[in-house]
Parts: structure tokens; C-alpha cells; sequence
């Protein structure tokens, strides 16, 4: 074995070794292999063409041969402090121009002959002042080989890499190695950068290496179309404003992708276009402003104020991966739209799906939200938190933004005024599966501005305000869903409130407040045809009571309950030791409900935030007292609905 | 029986490799009248200076006119053959002539062709 090895490498080494003849012209080598330059012509004495490239022979500094290795269709530059040394293979020499001053370097690419020729750029080495800068018409790979680029005094832009080509380009990161590009601070007008890393066109981040940015002047990377990434591992060390900014979609397949030290947004993409083509077929053609995660790993802190972890102009489209976004930006004023903005970890113009992966998002400044879209807010699958730590943000009494955990839909108001004002209602929030964890210090934790349906998953809210809310009806079919609120309603409609199904634990706070509340004011009304319900703080009154209901008068903080239908376990749950809650404890199932309290369980898997427990075993306790309910006994009553200031309702 | 089939076929191959690396032991120069002159690769470097094009090698420097040049080209075998006066050669003892079979001869003898070598530089003559 050790032979073959040994003669195999030999087999290598004879075929590595090649007869190169090197042209140098100042800093740039040629590199044309013996056996394809065949006839070198040279034309009175004043030129010398090679393999299809034409050089003035007073140009020339001189000629050589040597066993260099040659790989076709690549261009190296090797920085090294004031200086670059570029070399370029023979066989694209014809199709490229490089400039090159001290260790800027730029290279003019025209198109090559054969669609399948596409010329790589390896960038490596380091300078403290350099740039590379492409111009060209067809699609490239710029291979970051090792390279530690600042860029102090721009030659050809202010970036540490500009690709000025509208074409698709590879930003490949080679495997073990570190990169790290830094911009100009202060370009001058004419050559100042968009981003320290700029792509005109499409810009797909590959490879396995370590990819770190500094935007000193803008932001750290931009793409004037899409950006995709793969595999590599990306840093936004710093950036005045974006740490990454594209047009028409971001597709992040796998790597990591960390950002921080930003001035503005974490990821913003924008649509390019005037409309957009919504998502399309593999992406062709796609301007949609939409943000795809597929995989990966991605952490991004921002900290200005009303600013965005990742931002979409179109739909946000989770599917996997890991994402940690926080928010610490307090709100601000708009002057531009002439409104009060916060902070949001995740923000979607259109429309917003989560379908798998494990989303920690955390925002603590003034206004700060986790989740916002304006579309409709759809959770299949993976596990959400979301935390709001922060206050209202008012700029004035008619401009303020409220700090939720997760807000979805839009209300739009369409006539009237005061307690007769007419709305129209879009988008919203659907929730059939995953698991949910909200929680906000101020205002809803989940709140949708127009409907909101869950039929599976596990959904935990907990908030000062409504736990959850919607601006329209809100329906239960199926799942888990408890809203806890230590200052509100528990469940609040604004207009009827549909239980149908699953398992719902409501809490809310004294009286006035209602563990279920639905817009009787309004005329609508809470309808109970299914599901098993356990309400601290009663139902709304004037509910529509379909199944039988039961109320326990009072009931043990911080102890586990039992709750059964026909003598079956539905849940086991435990109550919250809110200091502020409802008196009695409403329960109702699809069969005769009876409760224990007292219970220990075991095994299983906790839910609710860990007031909750399915699946496990269930020991102990005693039966408690239950007697007929029918309705608005513990609590409820007018005026439970809404929320807080900004809150839905009419008010 | 396995591993002396794969030793040939590496063998094979290698030979093959060595052979498709195409190992150029001369760069030939043309003149735009059509004289060949081959230069022999090793070390060799190309300087362009006042006009001339100096092929430097181990063997010594050769100059061309640029202007006087048509073409180069990489090669295996010297090529050009030229009528020179060989009785130029007799006595200079930078000058290695040999005939066909490899053998080093004073002068050119007789009919044929001989490979003339000095300063680097290799030519072929034809005596009629």
C-alpha cells in the first residue's frame, strides 16, 4: 500500500511539472504554460501577443521560464504590507486589465469566450492599506485565500473588496483560513464605499473559511441583488449602518452569520424594484424583498435606536436553524413617515412563517417588539421565545409604539370616529403547531391586529396587559394555549372569541378583568362548543356556553392541578402566583369535568412555560368542589377587553 | 496479481503524464525572414533592452533585433536548418558540431545535416 501511495505521488509530482513562461509587466506576472501558448507572434517589434493577450514590449520588464504551476482561469493577488503581486493565468490574460497601485489593485474583466470559463480571483496575504476592485460583465469567484484587507486611502473605491459586476459572484472563503476586511473611514465623495465588502451584483457567500467585516463609513456588506450564504462562517465585527444589506432576497442555506457593533440594522433586504415578484421558482428572477433561513446558525444584536435584527421588505420565511436576535434600541420619532418606530428583533413587512428551527429573540428598549408583520404571522413548526422587556415609547400623545412580544396584522381604519369608528382587517396570526413562549413587561405578550387561530402547538403568554389579544376574532380548534396576565385579560377578543377545541388555561387579574374576554360591548360574544377550558377569573359574560361548565371558589397558588373529563386526565397544570388574580377557577371539558388538587407529577414533557405537563403521570391530591357555572361569576364583565393604550378595541 | 496490475497501469500512466507535461527544451525564435534559431529553456530569461530581445541563459546570451522578429515558439527539437559557412567553425573552439548520430565531429563533413551548438544557441545546417 505504502508503494502505491509512493508511486501515485510520484505520478502527480511528474504530471504537477510544467514549462511556465512567465511575462512580467510591473507588478503583474503572466502566466502562460508551454503547451498552450503555441505560436507567440510578435508585430514590429513594438508588441508581442500571446495566447490572445497583446502586450507593448516596452511594457514588459522581462521574461522567464520557470516550472511554476499554472491553474487555469485564475488570477492570484498576494498582499504584502505596500504592494500586491498579482499573477494571471495564460489562459484568461486575454480577457483581463489589472491596475495596480502600491497594494490597490483593480481588474477590468471582459467576457469570456466560453460560458463555462469562469475566472477566480485568490486574494491573500495582508495589508494595512489596499483594496481589490473588479469591474466586469460576467459572473466571477473571488476566493478569500487567507487576506487581511484595510483600505486607508482609496484608490479605485473606498471598500476593502468592490465588485462592481452585475453579474452572480462567488464570495468563496476557503477552508481554514481567516479573512478580514476593513473599509476607508473617510473616502472621498467620488469613491465612497457602499459597504466594505460590495457586490453590484448577486453575491453568494460560500466555502468553509472565517469571513469578518468592518463597515467604518457604511454598511458592512452589500449586495445590489440577492445574497445567499453557505457553510462559512461570517462576523460583522462593526458597521456604521447595516451589518448586511441587500436588495431582492436573502437566502441564508447554512454557515453562521453574527453580527453585532452595528449602527443600523442587523440583516435589512430590500425589494429593488418598484413591485415585486413575490417568491418564485428556485428564485429565479426573484425581487421580492424576502428573507429565506434555511439552516445555520445566526446572532445578531443591535443596539440603535428603532432598529431591526433582521428586517424584510416582503415575506420572512423561517424553516431551521438557530437564531438569537436581540434588540436594546429605545424608540424613536419618524419624521420621514411621520410615526413613532421601535425596535424589533424580526420584522416582515409581508408576511412571516415559522416552520421549524429555534428562535430566542429578545428586545428590552422603549417600543421594542420580538416579532412584527404586517402580513400574517403562521407558525407550523420549531420553538419561539419571545421576551419584551421594555415600555411604551411615546413621542407625543398621538405618536407612541408599544413594547409586545409578537404583533401581527394590520388594522386599517376605514370611517367613523369615536366609539363608531369602522375598520378593515388583513393579514394576522395562525398558529397550528411549534412551540410559542411570549412574554411582555408592558403590553400584549401576542396580539394580533386582525384575527388569530390556533389549531396545535404549545402556546405560553404572559403579560401586565392581555396575555393575548386580537383586533378581530380569535378561535381555538386545537393545541395548548395558556395566556397568563397579571394586570388584564387573560384571552381577549375584540370580536367574538370562538373555544371550539384544544386545551386553554387563562388567567386574569381581578375584577374587572376576565380570564376569556370577547367585545360584548361591541356586540360579539364569547362561543364555547369544544375543548377543555381552565379559566382563572371567569368567562366573559353573555358567553354562549355550549358544554357544561364548572367553578371551583377558590383554588391554591403555586400548586398543581389535575383537570379530567369523564375521569380521563385532559392536562395537569400548575397555577401562577401572580399577586394579582381573578377569584375562582372556571372549568369545562367535552365530558363532566372534575379537578384535584394537589397532585405530583411525574414524567412527561413540561409545557406552558412549566405550568403545564403532557404526558406524564399524575399522583396524589384530593377532589375538589365544583359547582355549576354559567357564566360571569368570577370576574369579567364590561370593559375587559383591549389592552392598553395602542391597543386594540375602539379606544 | 491485483497489485502488479494496478503498479503497471500506474507506470503507464506516469510515463503518460510525464509524456502530456510536454517538457520544451528549447524556445525557437523566428525571424520575419524566416531563419529559426533555438534557444535552450533551461534558466532561461527574456530582457528587452535598446531594441533587442537578449535571450539569457546558462550557455551565455543571445540577442535578437525586435523588429526582425516574426514569432517564438516552444519546441522539442531544435529546428531551422541554414546554410552557414561552416568553414567559419573550424578552430573556434565555442562551437560543438555534431551529425546526426551524436557524434562530435571537428568540421562539417560530407552531405547531410549537422546540429551546430554555441553560445546557447542550436542550429541545424545542411550541407548539399
Amino acid at each position: 500500500m505504502r508503494r502505491l501511495m509512493t508511486l501515485m505521488t510520484l505520478v502527480l509530482a511528474i504530471a504537477a511539472q510544467a514549462q511556465t513562461l512567465n511575462v512580467k509587466v510591473g507588478d503583474v506576472t503572466y502566466l502562460f504554460p508551454a503547451s498552450q501558448t503555441g505560436e507567440m507572434t510578435y508585430t514590429t517589434g513594438t508588441t508581442l501577443t500571446i495566447m490572445g493577450k497583446d502586450f507593448t514590449i516596452s511594457d514588459i520588464t522581462k521574461m522567464f521560464v520557470d516550472n511554476a504551476e499554472v491553474v487555469d482561469n485564475t488570477v492570484t493577488v498576494s498582499y504584502n504590507g505596500t504592494s500586491a503581486a498579482v499573477t494571471i493565468a495564460g489562459n484568461v490574460a486575454r480577457f483581463v486589465t489589472p491596475a495596480v497601485s502600491g497594494a490597490h489593485v483593480s481588474i477590468t474583466q471582459t467576457n469570456t469566450d466560453d460560458d463555462d470559463t469562469e475566472i477566480t480571483y485568490s486574494l491573500s496575504g495582508e495589508s494595512t492599506d489596499g483594496e481589490f476592485y473588479m469591474s466586469g460583465q460576467y459572473k466571477a469567484t473571488v476566493e478569500l485565500n487567507g487576506l487581511t484587507l484595510t483600505n486607508q486611502t482609496p484608490v479605485f473605491s473606498g471598500a476593502a473588496l468592490h465588485i462592481q459586476n452585475g453579474k452572480r459572484i462567488n464570495v468563496s472563503v476557503k477552508k481554514e483560513t481567516t479573512n478580514t476586511l476593513t473599509d476607508c473611514a473617510n473616502p472621498s465623495t467620488d469613491l465612497a464605499q457602499k459597504a466594505a465588502l460590495y457586490v453590484k451584483g448577486h453575491m453568494e457567500l460560500k466555502g468553509r473559511g472565517t469571513l469578518n467585516v468592518n463597515g467604518r463609513y457604511a454598511h458592512a456588506i452589500r449586495s445590489g441583488e440577492y445574497t445567499t450564504q453557505k457553510n462559512c462562517s461570517v462576523n460583522v465585527l462593526s458597521a456604521v449602518k447595516d451589518g448586511l444589506n441587500c436588495s431582492q432576497y436573502f437566502y441564508m442555506e447554512s454557515g453562521e452569520l453574527k453580527i453585532s457593533g452595528v449602527g443600523d440594522d442587523g440583516i435589512q433586504c430590500d425589494l429593488d424594484g418598484d413591485t415585486s415578484t413575490g417568491e418564485t421558482t428556485d428564485h429565479e428572477d426573484e425581487d421580492s424583498g424576502n428573507v429565506y433561513i434555511l439552516d445555520g446558525t445566526i446572532v445578531i444584536n443591535v443596539t440603535a435606536a428603532a432598529t431591526k435584527g433582521i428586517k424584510a421588505d416582503g415575506d420572512m420565511r423561517i424553516v431551521g436553524g438557530t437564531l438569537t436576535v436581540t434588540t436594546t434600541g429605545n424608540g424613536t420619532y419618524d419624521s420621514t413617515e411621520k410615526d413613532a418606530k421601535g425596535s424589533c428583533a424580526l420584522s416582515a413587512d409581508g408576511n412571516m412563517t415559522i416552520a421549524g428551527g429555534t428562535l430566542t429573540l429578545k428586545s428590552t428598549g422603549t417600543g421594542g417588539k420580538c416579532i412584527k408583520a404586517d402580513g400574517t404571522l403562521t407558525v407550523n413548526d420549531g420553538v419561539v421565545s419571545a421576551t419584551s422587556t421594555g415600555s411604551q415609547y411615546r413621542y407625543s400623545s398621538s405618536y407612541t409604539t408599544s413594547a409586545k412580544a409578537i404583533k401581527a396584522g394590520k388594522r386599517t381604519q376605514t370611517g367613523g370616529s369615536g366609539r363608531n369608528v369602522t375598520y378593515s382587517y388583513s393579514g394576522g396570526i395562525v398558529i397550528t403547531g411549534g412551540t410559542v413562549t411570549a412574554s411582555a413587561a408592558s403590553h400584549e405578550a401576542i396580539e394580533s391586529k386582525s384575527t388569530l387561530d390556533i389549531s396545535g402547538g404549545y402556546v405560553y403568554a404572559y403579560s401586565t396587559d392581555d396575555a393575548i389579544n386580537s383586533a378581530s376574532h380569535m378561535t381555538i380548534t386545537g393545541g395548548y394555549v395558556m395566556g397568563n396576565s397579571s394586570g388584564n385579560d387573560g384571552l381577549d377578543a375584540n370580536g367574538n372569541m370562538y373555544i371550539k377545541g384544544g386545551t386553554v388555561f387563562a388567567i386574569a387579574a381581578r375584577s374587572p378583568e376576565v380570564a376569556i374576554d370577547a367585545n360584548t360591548e361591541g356586540g360579539y360574544k364569547l362561543y364555547v362548543t369544544g375543548g377543555n377550558i381552565i379559566a382563572i377569573g371567569g368567562l366573559e359574560s353573555g358567553s354562549s356556553l355550549s358544554q357544561t361548565c364548572k367553578q371551583a371558589s377558590s383554588y391554591s397558588k403555586n400548586s398543581w392541578y389535575g383537570l379530567y373529563s369523564d375521569g380521563t386526565l385532559v392536562t395537569a397544570f400548575k397555577v401562577p402566583s401572580n399577586s394579582n388574580m381573578g377569584s375562582g377557577m372556571v372549568v369545562s371539558t367535552s365530558g363532566t369535568a372534575t379537578l384535584k388538587s394537589g397532585i405530583t407529577v411525574s414524567g412527561g414533557d413540561s409545557i406552558w412555560n412549566g405550568f403545564g405537563n403532557v404526558g406524564g403521570s399524575v399522583s396524589g391530591g384530593s377532589n375538589v368542589t365544583l359547582s355549576n357555572y354559567t357564566g360571569n361569576q368570577g370576574g369579567g364583565g364590561p370593559g375587559g377587553g383591549g389592552g392598553g393604550p395602542g391597543g386594540g378595541g375602539w379606544w | 496479481m491485483k497489485m502488479k496490475k494496478t503498479l503497471l497501469m500506474l507506470t503507464v500512466a506516469a510515463a503518460a503524464c510525464s509524456a502530456s507535461a510536454a517538457d520544451y527544451p528549447y524556445l525557437v525564435f523566428q525571424s520575419t525572414g524566416g531563419v529559426e534559431k533555438a534557444v535552450a529553456v533551461e534558466s532561461l530569461t527574456l530582457i528587452v533592452s535598446d531594441g533587442q530581445l537578449l535571450a539569457v541563459n546558462e550557455s551565455g546570451t543571445q540577442s535578437f533585433t525586435l523588429t526582425e522578429l516574426n514569432k517564438m515558439y516552444f519546441s522539442q527539437t531544435a529546428t531551422g536548418i541554414e546554410t552557414i559557412d561552416t568553414q567559419s567553425l573550424v578552430g573556434d573552439e565555442k562551437a560543438e558540431i555534431y551529425d546526426l548520430s551524436g557524434r562530435r565531429v571537428v568540421r562539417p563533413v560530407g552531405r547531410g545535416v549537422y546540429v551546430i551548438k554555441k553560445n546557447g544557441v542550436v542550429r541545424k545546417i545542411s550541407l548539399k
